[in-house]
C-alpha cells in the first residue's frame, strides 16, 4: 500500500486558490515577503532556517513575516466578503 | 485594489508602527491618517492581523494540502526528513533488496506546484524520466523514480547523497585555491556530460553540489537534482493553470541567469552562468550580486556587470584559506566575468569549455576566456541576405516541383501504388497551403500588403496547426521554412523551424533515415549560431548516425562541414581537424565531389589549426583553400574574399605582417567592386586592413579606413560592435600629431554611455590609452590606465598592442 497522504478535498483547494493568489498578489508588491512565507509555511523551515535559506538576518525574517501574514490575512479576508 | 505607489506608502507606515510597541500603535496611526479614514482603517486592520494568530489560519489551510509524511512510497520506508524547500519536503528513505538496504532521497512535491495532470504533462513526465534515469554518471546523483502517490502526490526517488554544500565545504575545510578549482572543473565536466544527454539542470545552486569526503580522502563533488527543474516547469500548455504562476518563486536569483528570470528559452548557457556565479562564490566568500530585496537582485542581475572577484576579495570578510588578490587577478577573474555575461552567446560555449579552461588556469597556459588578439575573425559562411517574397514563393515551388518529380517517379516505378497515392495527396496538399501563403502575400487580395518576413512566420504558425497534413510534408516545409529564417538572419525561427521537422519526423512510424539527417543537419546550423554548440554538434552527429543509415548518404559534405565548424567554434580544434581530415580523405577519393564542400572543409580545418596553435600547418592548408577558393569562385566575387580573408589571419598570427597586407588589400579592393563602397560586410575586412597599415607603417591610410570602417559598423552594431576599429583609429590621430583629437576618442570609446564595454575591449581601451597618456608625458595618469588594464592582459596581448604604436612617442613623452 502507497504512501498516506492527506485527501485534497475540492473546498481545501478552494482555500489553496485564495491563498496563492492572495501571495501571487503580494509577491507583485514584495516578492521577499513571499519568499519568506514560502520559507516558513511549506518549507516548514524556522526563523533562523529561513534567514540562512534566503541569506537576511533573523530580524528581517521576523518583521517580514509579521508583515506577510498581516497582508495576507486582509487579502484573504478580502475576498470572503461579499 | 490598491495602487503599487500607494501600497508601497501604507507599507513604509506599517513597518514604522511595528516598530513601535504594541501599546503606541493605535495612537501613532491617529496621527499619521489624520482625516484620511482609508489609509487609518487599512493600517488599523493590517495591525489587527498582525496581532491576531494568522499562523494558526494559515496553516489550517495550507497543512491538509502539504504532502502529509506518509510510512511508505512505492518499495521505499521513510525515515527522518532532510529538508524542507520551496519544492517540498525530502526525507531519506531505504528499501530492502535481497538482503541489502539501498538509501534514497525521496522528494514529495507540493502538490500546487505540479503541473495538473492532462495527458500532454503526463507524458512529457514519463519522458523526462526515461531521459532523467539514462542519464549515469559518477558526478551526479542518479534519478531512481518518480509517480505518483495513490492520493496523488507526486513524488522523485533519487541517489541518497551524503555530503556538504560546496561552498560550505570550503569554508569548513579551509580548502586551498587549487583544490576549490578542481572541483569546480569536475562538476562542470558533469553538467557537460548531462548537456551531451541533452539535459539541462536549470537551477543549479550550492545546495546542489554535494561534496563528500571519500574512503581515501579525496573530495568528490556531486550534483543533485539534474533536469528535476524541468519536471516543474509549466510549458507554455500549462499556462492557464492557476497556480503555476508561483513556480516562479522556485528559482533562486544569486545564481540564475538574466534570461531566466525574464522567464525566457532556458538552453545550457543558463547552467554555464551559474557554475560562473558558484566560482565566484567558492573563489572569494561572497555571491556576485547582492542587493536588499528581490527584485532590487534581479534588476541588477539583469542590467550590472558584476564585479571582478579579485576585487570582491578585499571586502569579503569569511576566512578565504590563504586565497588573496593577487590569485584571482587576471585568468580566474577572465574565467568568472566571461561565465557571468549577461548575453548566453557571449559566455562559454559549453561547460567543457569552462572546464578546460579551468585546467589552463591550472596548467598555467594561457585561457580561452580571452579574446585572442584585436582583430575581427570574418564569417566563414556568407549566409543569403533578406529573402524576398519571389524567393519564398520559388523555394515553395521548388518544393513542389520536387514533389511533383517524386510523383513522376512514383508512377514510373509502378510497385508501390499506395506511396504513389500518398505523394500524390502531399502535392495537393502542398499546392493548397502554397496558394494560402500566396494569397496572404498578394497586395489585391489580402487588406495589407504582406511582407515576405510576415509570410514566412504564417507558414511556421499555419504548418504547426496543419494538424491533419501529411507529415513527410510538413517536414519537407519545415526545413524549408528554416533555410528562409536563416536567410534572413532571424535564427531562432530557423532554430524552431528545424526542431519542428525532427519534432513532427520523430512522431511518425519508422520515419526515413535521409529526412531526419536533414532534418537534423537544418537544426545544427541556427543552433551553432546562436552559440548552443553542444546541441549544435549532438545536432550534426545525428545528422551523420542517420545520413549513413540512409541509402543514398548524400549530405555527408556538408554534415562534415557543419560539424567541423560548430566543434571549431567551440574551442574544440583538435576533434574539428580530425573531422575535417576524415571527410577530407573520403571526397578526394571519391568521383565528382562537391569543390564547394571540399573549399569550406579547407577553410574549417586551416582556422582549427591557427586556432590550436598549429601555425605551419594552418599555413599550408590555408594556401590550399586559397587556391580552391579561385577555381571555384574566381577571384572578384564577394565570396571569393572570404577564404583570402581568414588565410590574412593566418599570416598575421605568423606575424608575416607584409603578406597579410598585400592579401588582404587585395580583398578589400575586390569588395569595393563587387559590393560597393558603403556595403556592411566590408567593415570586417577594412577594420582588419587598417590595422595592418598602422603595423606596416601606413598612418594616414589607417586613419582613413579605420574611421569610415567604424561608422559602417556602429551602424550595424552600435558603438559597442566597433570597438577594435575606433581603437585603431585613435593610435593612428596619436601619430599623425593630433593628440587632441586621439585623447578624446580614447576618452568617447572609454565611456560609451548606455552600452557598457565588453571586459576584454575595455582593457584593450585602458592600455591603450595608457600609453597614449605615457607617451605624450602624462606618467602618472597612464601609468594607471596602462597597470590597471595589464594586470588583466597577457604578455601577447601587450605585445600585440605594442605593435600599434610602433616606437611612436612625442617630445614631452621622452
Amino acid at each position: 500500500m502507497a504512501a498516506g497522504v492527506s485527501i485534497r478535498s475540492s473546498e481545501s483547494v478552494e482555500a489553496l486558490l485564495d491563498f496563492d493568489r492572495a501571495l501571487t498578489g503580494l509577491g507583485q508588491r514584495d516578492a521577499r515577503l513571499v519568499d519568506v512565507v514560502e520559507c516558513r509555511v511549506f518549507g516548514g523551515l524556522t526563523v533562523p532556517e529561513t534567514a540562512s535559506a534566503l541569506n537576511l538576518s533573523s530580524a528581517t525574517v521576523d518583521r517580514s513575516w509579521a508583515k506577510a501574514r498581516a497582508y495576507l490575512r486582509v487579502a484573504m479576508a478580502e475576498r470572503e466578503a461579499p | 485594489m490598491t495602487r503599487a505607489k500607494d501600497w508601497a506608502a501604507v507599507d513604509q507606515l506599517f513597518d514604522r508602527a511595528l516598530d513601535l510597541p504594541v501599546g503606541q500603535r493605535a495612537e501613532f496611526v491617529r496621527e499619521v491618517a489624520g482625516q484620511d479614514s482609508d489609509l487609518r482603517e487599512r493600517l488599523e486592520r493590517l495591525l489587527e492581523a498582525t496581532e491576531e494568530g494568522f499562523t494558526e489560519g494559515a496553516q489550517a489551510i495550507v497543512d491538509p494540502l502539504l504532502p502529509e509524511r506518509p510510512s511508505t512510497v512505492g518499495p521505499f520506508r521513510l525515515c527522518e526528513t532532510l529538508g524542507h524547500g520551496g519544492m517540498g519536503v525530502v526525507f531519506r528513505a531505504e528499501r530492502n533488496r535481497e538482503g541489502s538496504t539501498q538509501e534514497v532521497a525521496v522528494k514529495m512535491i507540493r502538490p500546487d506546484l505540479f503541473p495538473l495532470a492532462s495527458a500532454d504533462t503526463l507524458r512529457r513526465f514519463a519522458q523526462e524520466r526515461a531521459v532523467l534515469s539514462r542519464l549515469e554518471h559518477p558526478h551526479i546523483a542518479r534519478f531512481i523514480d518518480g509517480g505518483e502517490t495513490s492520493e496523488g502526490t507526486p513524488f522523485l526517488v533519487m541517489e541518497y547523497v551524503h555530503g556538504v554544500p560546496i561552498t560550505a565545504f570550503c569554508v569548513e575545510e579551509a580548502l586551498p585555491l587549487r583544490e576549490r578549482i578542481q572541483l569546480i572543473q569536475v562538476i562542470a565536466q558533469a553538467v557537460a556530460f548531462a548537456h551531451r544527454q541533452l539535459v539541462v539542470h536549470r537551477d543549479l545552486k550550492p545546495s546542489n553540489l554535494l561534496i563528500a569526503r571519500g574512503k581515501e580522502g579525496a573530495a568528490t563533488p556531486k550534483v543533485i537534482d539534474f533536469g528535476i527543474a524541468k519536471l516543474l516547469t509549466p510549458t507554455v500548455a500549462d499556462v492557464d493553470t492557476p497556480l503555476t504562476a508561483t513556480g516562479i518563486h522556485l528559482l533562486t536569483p544569486e545564481y540564475a541567469a538574466p534570461e531566466q528570470l525574464g522567464g525566457g528559452d532556458v538552453g545550457i548557457a543558463a547552467d554555464i552562468y551559474a557554475l560562473g556565479a558558484i566560482l565566484y562564490e567558492v573563489l572569494t566568500g561572497v555571491r556576485p550580486f547582492q542587493a536588499e530585496s528581490r527584485e532590487a537582485l534581479e534588476r541588477i542581475v539583469r542590467h550590472t556587470p558584476p564585479t571582478r572577484p579579485s576585487l570582491r576579495l578585499k571586502e569579503s570578510t569569511k576566512s578565504q584559506a590563504g586565497i588573496s588578490q593577487r590569485h584571482l587577478r587576471g585568468d580566474l577573474d577572465w574565467i568568472c566575468l566571461r561565465a557571468l555575461r549577461k548575453d548566453p552567446e557571449q559566455r562559454y560555449r559549453s561547460a567543457s569549455e569552462l572546464a578546460d579552461d579551468l585546467e589552463n588556469y591550472l596548467q598555467g597556459r594561457p585561457v580561452l576566456a580571452r579574446r585572442p588578439t584585436l582583430r575581427y575573425r570574418a564569417s566563414r559562411f556568407v549566409r543569403r541576405n533578406g529573402v524576398s517574397l519571389v524567393v519564398v514563393v520559388a523555394l515553395l515551388l521548388t518544393l513542389l516541383g520536387g514533389l511533383g518529380a517524386s510523383l513522376w517517379q512514383a508512377h514510373v516505378a509502378t510497385v508501390e501504388r499506395d506511396r504513389a497515392t500518398a505523394e500524390a495527396r502531399r502535392a495537393e496538399e502542398a499546392s493548397a497551403f502554397l496558394a494560402d501563403l500566396l494569397a496572404l502575400g498578394d497586395p489585391f487580395n489580402a487588406p495589407t500588403l504582406t511582407p515576405p518576413e510576415a509570410l514566412a512566420d504564417t507558414g511556421l504558425a499555419r504548418l504547426q496547426r496543419a494538424s491533419t497534413m501529411d507529415p513527410m510534408l510538413k517536414a519537407a516545409i519545415a526545413c524549408q521554412l528554416a533555410e528562409v529564417f536563416g536567410g534572413q538572419g532571424r535564427f531562432g525561427l530557423e532554430e524552431a523551424s528545424a526542431r519542428f521537422a525532427i519534432e513532427v519526423l520523430s512522431g511518425t512510424n519508422d520515419p526515413p533515415p535521409e529526412r531526419l539527417a536533414e532534418a537534423y543537419l537544418a537544426h545544427s546550423a541556427p543552433l551553432r549560431v546562436l552559440g548552443r554548440y553542444e546541441e549544435a554538434i549532438v545536432a550534426a552527429r545525428r545528422a551523420a548516425h542517420y545520413d549513413s543509415a540512409s541509402v543514398q548518404g548524400t549530405l555527408f559534405g556538408d554534415i562534415a562541414v557543419e560539424l567541423a565548424i560548430g566543434l571549431a567554434e567551440s574551442g574544440q580544434p583538435d576533434d574539428a581537424i580530425e573531422v575535417a581530415r576524415e571527410a577530407l580523405t573520403t571526397l578526394e577519393s571519391s568521383v565528382g565531389a562537391d569543390s564547394l564542400t571540399l573549399l569550406y572543409l579547407l577553410d574549417t580545418q586551416a582556422a582549427a589549426l591557427d586556432a590550436a596553435g598549429r601555425i605551419d600547418e594552418a599555413l599550408v592548408v590555408g594556401e590550399r583553400a586559397v587556391a580552391v577558393s579561385k577555381a571555384v569562385r574566381g577571384t572578384e566575387s564577394a565570396a571569393a574574399q572570404i577564404v583570402p580573408h581568414n588565410y590574412a589571419l593566418i599570416l598575421i598570427s605568423a606575424k608575416r605582417y607584409t603578406e597579410a597586407y598585400t592579401v588582404l588589400s587585395e580583398v578589400v579592393r575586390n569588395e569595393a567592386i563587387a559590393l560597393g563602397s558603403n556595403h556592411p560586410a566590408r567593415a570586417i575586412s577594412q577594420s582588419n586592413l587598417a590595422d595592418l597599415e598602422l603595423r606596416t607603417g601606413r598612418i594616414r591610410a589607417a586613419w582613413e579606413r579605420a574611421a569610415e570602417a567604424g561608422e559602417i559598423l556602429v551602424g550595424v552594431g552600435g558603438e559597442g560592435a566597433a570597438v577594435s576599429v575606433r581603437l585603431v583609429e585613435a593610435v593612428a590621430l596619436a601619430r599623425l600629431g593630433r593628440i587632441v583629437d586621439a585623447d578624446s576618442l580614447f576618452r568617447r570609446v572609454l565611456a560609451p554611455g548606455e552600452q557598457t564595454l565588453q571586459p576584454y575591449d575595455q582593457a584593450d581601451a585602458e592600455y591603450l590609452f595608457g600609453v597614449f597618456l605615457y607617451r605624450t608625458g602624462q606618467y602618472r595618469h597612464g601609468a594607471v590606465f596602462r597597470e590597471r588594464a595589464a594586470q588583466v592582459l597577457s604578455p601577447s596581448d601587450l605585445d600585440d598592442l605594442d605593435g600599434l604604436f610602433g616606437g611612436w612617442r612625442t617630445a614631452a613623452g621622452t
